[in-house]
C-alpha cells in the first residue's frame, strides 16, 4: 500500500513537471519568430501559461508543509473546486469588465440551490424541470438588478448588495425554517466528485467545458465584444448604435445565470442546500478575476487569464490548508493578492507622485 | 404657487428630510403597537446599538460625497471593536482609545494613498482592505469573548449614571454632538473643497486646490470615524467578536441610501446618514412589533435599500435635468438677488 502511494506522488510530480517543460518548450519556440513574440507580448497568451505554471510551483511548496503535496488526490480537489471559482468569476468577470461588482452572487447562489432542493425533495419535480425553474429565476433576479443599475445609472456593488438580501431571505422563507434540504442524487454524483469518467471526476471534465463555452461567449460571440465595447467606453458604444442599456442589462443577466449554475454545481457538491453555501467563494472569484488582469470598468481582460487564475488560487488555499494556519491568515493572503494584482495590472503603469500641471491635464483630456 | 406644493416638493426632494419622515413613520408604528409602553431603557438600548452605525456611516458618507467608495469601514470597525475587547489590557483605556483612533486613520490613509495616488479602483482597494482586516480580526480573536472597560460602556452607554440620564440618554447627546461637529466641519475650507471635488473635480484642480489632499483627508477622516464606530460598538456589545463587522457592509451603505444621500458624489449629508442609521435599528423592532420577523424581515429591508437608492437617484436625475434647462434663469434670479441686497 505504501509503495503504491509512493509511486502515485512520483507519477504526479513528472506529471506537473512535463507541464512545466511544455510551457517552456512553448515559450522558447514562440519567443524565436517574429510573429510567436508578438503572441508572447499579448496578455492574453503569456499571462494563462504564468498562472498554470505558478500554481504548479505553489503545489510544489506544498510539500515544505505536507508530504501528501502534490498527489492527484490534492490536483483533484484543486480542478473540482476551481470549477465553482470559474463559473462564478465568469460572471463576475464580465461585470467588472463594464465597471460594476456583483456582490449578490452568494444570494443567487442560495436562491438556486434552494429552489433546486426544496423542488425535488418536497414538491417532488422532476430534477431536470427544478433546475431550469432555478435558472430561469436567477436570470429573472439578475434581469431587475441590472434594470435598476442600468436604467438609474446606480452603483451595481449597493444594488446587488441589497438584492443578496433580499434573496437570502427568499431562501430562508422557501426552507420554512427547516434544516437545509437535501439535493437530488443527480446532481450530487455529477458535482460531488463521487462520479468518475476514466478515473477522473467529472467536475474536471465540467471545468474544461466551462473554459471552452466562457472563451467563445466571452472573446468570440456578439454578446461578449459588446459587452467588451461597452466596458472600454460607454459613450462610443452608443454613437456606435449599440443597444447600450441591453448590453448592460444583459451582462447582470448573463452574471446571475452563472451565479445560479454555480448554485446548483454547489448544491451537488456540498449535498444540501444551506444559506451559507455561496458565502465563501464570492471572494476567491473576485479575486481571480483581478488576478486575472481584468481592469474594473475599462473593458480590459481575458477570460483565459481569470479561468487559470482560478487554479492558481484554489492551489493557493490548498496548499494553506495543509499548512494548517487559522481561517484568518486565508483573508489577509486573498486582499494582499487583490492589492498586488491591482499595482501589477493597472493600466496606468506610474506612480502618479509628480504634481503635474492642471490646466495641461486637462488641455490632454479635451 | 400654493405653499402646501412647495413643501411638499421641498420634502420630495431633500434627503434628509425624507429619511426624518420615514424615521419618524417607523418609530410611530414601533411605539404605538409596543407591546409595553416604551421605556427609557428601550430608546437607549436602540440608540446604543444605533451609534456605531451612525458613525461609521458617516464616515462612508464623507468618502461618497468625493466621489469615491469605501467598503472597508466594515474591516475597520471589526478590528478596532477586537482590539478595544483584547489588546493593552494594562493600559489606561483612553489612551487605548487614541490609540485604535490613530489605527484607524493609518488605514483609511493607506486607502487614500492607493486610490488616489496609484488611481486604483477604490472598490476593489477597499474591497482588499476589508478582506485583509476581516483576517487580521480573526487572527487576533479566534473566538467571540474578551471584555471591554467599565469605564468606556459607562460612558457611551450612561449606564452607571443614575435617573439624570433617563431624560437624555447618553448615545443621543453624543449623536447630538455629531451633528454639531458636521455642521462646523459642513463650513470649513476642507468641508467646502470636499463638495466641490465631488462636484466638479477639473474645476477644483484649476482653481489651485490640491483634488489629492482633499481626498486624502477625507479618507484619514473617514478612518478615523470607522475606528470611533468599532470603540462604540465595543462598548455597547461589551466584548470581541470577529465577525460582527460582516453586516455592516451592507448597513453603512442602507443607512447613506435612506439618509437620502445620492451615490454621484457632491451631495450628501450625515444628518441623513444619522437618520438612515436610526432607521435601519428601529426597523427590526417595528417589523416585529407588527408581526414580521426572520425571512420576510430581510426581504422587507433588502427592497426598502433599493427604494430608498432609487428615491435619491431619481430626485437627484430630476435636479440634474432641471438645473440643465433652467441654467440661465437661475443665473438671472441669482444677480437679481445680489442687486437687490447691495443696492446697485
Amino acid at each position: 500500500m505504501g509503495g503504491k502511494e509512493w509511486s502515485l506522488v512520483m507519477s504526479i510530480e513528472i506529471a506537473l513537471f512535463i507541464c512545466l517543460a511544455v510551457s517552456a518548450i512553448t515559450v522558447f519556440t514562440a519567443a524565436s519568430s517574429e510573429g510567436g513574440r508578438n503572441l508572447l507580448r499579448s496578455p492574453g497568451f503569456i499571462r494563462p501559461i504564468i498562472l498554470v505554471n505558478l500554481a504548479i510551483g505553489v503545489l510544489f511548496l506544498g510539500r515544505f508543509y505536507s508530504d501528501g503535496l502534490p498527489s492527484y488526490l490534492s490536483v483533484g480537489t484543486i480542478l473540482t473546486q476551481s470549477l465553482f471559482v470559474a463559473v462564478i468569476a465568469f460572471g463576475q468577470g464580465l461585470v467588472m469588465l463594464i465597471g460594476g461588482l456583483d456582490l449578490s452572487i452568494p444570494g443567487v447562489i442560495a436562491v438556486s440551490a434552494t429552489i433546486v432542493a426544496v423542488a425535488t425533495s418536497v414538491w417532488e419535480w422532476p430534477v431536470l424541470m427544478a433546475v431550469v425553474v432555478a435558472l430561469i429565476a436567477s436570470a429573472l433576479f439578475g434581469l431587475i438588478s441590472g434594470f435598476i443599475i442600468a436604467k438609474f445609472q446606480i452603483p451595481a456593488f449597493i444594488i446587488t448588495l441589497a438584492m443578496g438580501t433580499i434573496l437570502a431571505g427568499i431562501s430562508m422563507g422557501m426552507t420554512f425554517g427547516r434544516k437545509a434540504p437535501a439535493g437530488p442524487d443527480a446532481v450530487i454524483n455529477l458535482f460531488s466528485g463521487i462520479g468518475k469518467i476514466y478515473g477522473i471526476g467529472i467536475p474536471i471534465f465540467i471545468f474544461l467545458l466551462v473554459g471552452v463555452l466562457g472563451y467563445i461567449i466571452q472573446a468570440k460571440s456578439v454578446f461578449g465584444r459588446q459587452a467588451y465595447l461597452f466596458g472600454s467606453s460607454p459613450g462610443t458604444a452608443r454613437i456606435a448604435g449599440q443597444p447600450v442599456l441591453r448590453i448592460e442589462i444583459l451582462v447582470y443577466v448573463v452574471g446571475a445565470l452563472a451565479s445560479g449554475i454555480a448554485g446548483i454545481m454547489l448544491l451537488g457538491y456540498s449535498g444540501n442546500a444551506q444559506l451559507s453555501l455561496g458565502d465563501e467563494w464570492l471572494i476567491p472569484a473576485i479575486t481571480a478575476v483581478l488576478v486575472g488582469g481584468t481592469v474594473i470598468g475599462s473593458g480590459l481582460g481575458f477570460w483565459q487569464s481569470t479561468f487559470t487564475a482560478t487554479v492558481l488560487l484554489t492551489t493557493i488555499i490548498v496548499v494553506i490548508q495543509a499548512t494548517g494556519y487559522p481561517e484568518g491568515y486565508k483573508s489577509v493572503l486573498y486582499g494582499v493578492v487583490i492589492l498586488l494584482a491591482l499595482i501589477v495590472t493597472r493600466p496606468d503603469r506610474k506612480w502618479n507622485l509628480v504634481k503635474s500641471n492642471p490646466r495641461q491635464q486637462v488641455l490632454v483630456k479635451k | 404657487m400654493s405653499s402646501v406644493g412647495s413643501v411638499v416638493r421641498r420634502i420630495a426632494s431633500d434627503g434628509s428630510t425624507r429619511a426624518a419622515l420615514i424615521l419618524l413613520v417607523f418609530f410611530l408604528i414601533w411605539a404605538i403597537n409596543a407591546r409595553n409602553p416604551l421605556e427609557s431603557k428601550d430608546i437607549t438600548d436602540w440608540l446604543v446599538l444605533a451609534l456605531p452605525l451612525a458613525v461609521a456611516s458617516i464616515g462612508v458618507t464623507l468618502v461618497i460625497i468625493t466621489k469615491q467608495f469605501d467598503l472597508s469601514a466594515a474591516g475597520v470597525i471589526t478590528l478596532t471593536s477586537v482590539m478595544m475587547a483584547t489588546s493593552f489590557k494594562e493600559t489606561n483605556v483612553w489612551i487605548v482609545v487614541i490609540l485604535v483612533l490613530a489605527v484607524g486613520a493609518l488605514i483609511g490613509l493607506l486607502n487614500g494613498v492607493f486610490v488616489v495616488f496609484a488611481k486604483l479602483p477604490a472598490i476593489a482597494v477597499t474591497l482588499a482592505t476589508l478582506i485583509i482586516l476581516q483576517g487580521v480580526s480573526l487572527i487576533l480573536l479566534v473566538r467571540p469573548g474578551g471584555s471591554v472597560d467599565e469605564n468606556l460602556i459607562s460612558f457611551v452607554t450612561g449606564s452607571s449614571e443614575s435617573s439624570s440620564s433617563a431624560f437624555f440618554p447618553r448615545p443621543a447627546l453624543i449623536l447630538l454632538v455629531l451633528v454639531v461637529a458636521w455642521l462646523l466641519f459642513k463650513r470649513t475650507k476642507l468641508g467646502i473643497y470636499m463638495y466641490a471635488v465631488g462636484r466638479d473635480e477639473e474645476a477644483v484642480q484649476l482653481s489651485g486646490v490640491s483634488v489629492r489632499k482633499v481626498r486624502l483627508s477625507i479618507f484619514t477622516i473617514a478612518g478615523i470615524l470607522y475606528a470611533l464606530a468599532g470603540v462604540f460598538l465595543a462598548a455597547a456589545i461589551k466584548s470581541g467578536d470577529a465577525t460582527i463587522g460582516e453586516s455592516y457592509v451592507l448597513s453603512t451603505f442602507a443607512a447613506i441610501a435612506i439618509g437620502g444621500t445620492a451615490f454621484i458624489g457632491g451631495s450628501g449629508s450625515a444628518i441623513g446618514t444619522i437618520f438612515g442609521a436610526l432607521t435601519l435599528m428601529v426597523m427590526p423592532k417595528m417589523l416585529f412589533v407588527i408581526g414580521i420577523s426572520g425571512w420576510s424581515a430581510r426581504v422587507f429591508t433588502g427592497v426598502l435599500i433599493i427604494l430608498a437608492v432609487l428615491a435619491g437617484a431619481v430626485s437627484a436625475m430630476r435636479q440634474g435635468a432641471k438645473l440643465k434647462e433652467t441654467t440661465g434663469e437661475i443665473d438671472q434670479t441669482d444677480a437679481d438677488q445680489w442687486v437687490e441686497r447691495n443696492g446697485h
